[in-house]
């Protein structure tokens, strides 16, 4: 408890600089951001390169299927 | 376990927890069944300008500094293909079964704060969407990850 106590006692207190609430803020919201054009982006080109499939996955009907000719 | 007074300093409290779909360990990939495979975190170090990454692999825990002018590009590759979920760091004191196993899922869970028992990815997931996490890479919030 002595230990605990003279190293609270000796710990420098650094001051809390007000800047630091912005600065972060302003770090997280240009990561996020990024991240966010980024899932757009692969959202986007995932569309472009199978967008019939997708728009067609769980319908009954499968764009890998040929349709076969019925004779009548 | 003894509880150590730590110099006052600052403490990233704010987490963006990275969810893995892919691991390039099979057998690790099979024991964490479910979507998700691994889970690292990342946080701004305000006053440094800097990101740290914390990750726990099989290999060991790694902790990387990211200096802020750069690490926007490298942290949008290193989240490529995962869901990023920021919540804020519980300060609170660990239960018993925070000691118990020692994975990527219960390292994330002692640094957030997490007393629930879970051990995989899926499950923390869940639980961070349900607690105030905030799913950030997208703007859904689906809680199952399935």
């Amino acid at each position: 408890m002595a230990a605990s106590a003279s190293m609270k006692e000796s710990t420098p207190s650094i001051p809390v600089d007000p800047n630091l609430d912005t600065e972060q803020q302003q770090a997280q919201n240009d990561l996020v951001g990024g991240l966010q054009t980024q899932t757009q982006s692969d959202m986007a080109s995932l569309m472009a390169r199978y967008g019939t499939q997708l728009a067609m996955a769980g319908t009954t009907v499968s764009p890998m299927v040929t349709p076969t000719a019925v004779k009548t | 376990m003894e509880a150590i007074d730590l110099p006052n300093a600052i403490e990233p409290t704010e987490w963006f927890v990275v969810f893995h779909p892919e691991t390039k360990m099979r057998w690790l990939a099979l024991l964490a069944f479910g979507r998700f495979k691994h889970v690292s975190a990342f946080a701004y170090c305000p006053g440094f300008k800097a990101w740290l990454l914390y990750d726990t692999q099989w290999g060991g825990t790694r902790l990387i500094l990211f200096p802020a002018a750069t690490a926007k590009a490298t942290l949008m590759q290193y989240t490529a293909g995962c869901a990023v979920v920021k919540i804020a760091r519980a300060l609170q004191p660990m239960g018993p079964t925070g000691r118990v196993g020692f994975n990527c899922v219960t390292a994330i869970r002692h640094l957030l704060g997490v007393r629930c028992a879970m051990y995989r990815p899926d499950a923390l997931y869940r639980y961070i969407l349900q607690h105030g996490g905030q799913r950030i890479d997208e703007g859904k919030h689906p809680v199952n990850p399935g």
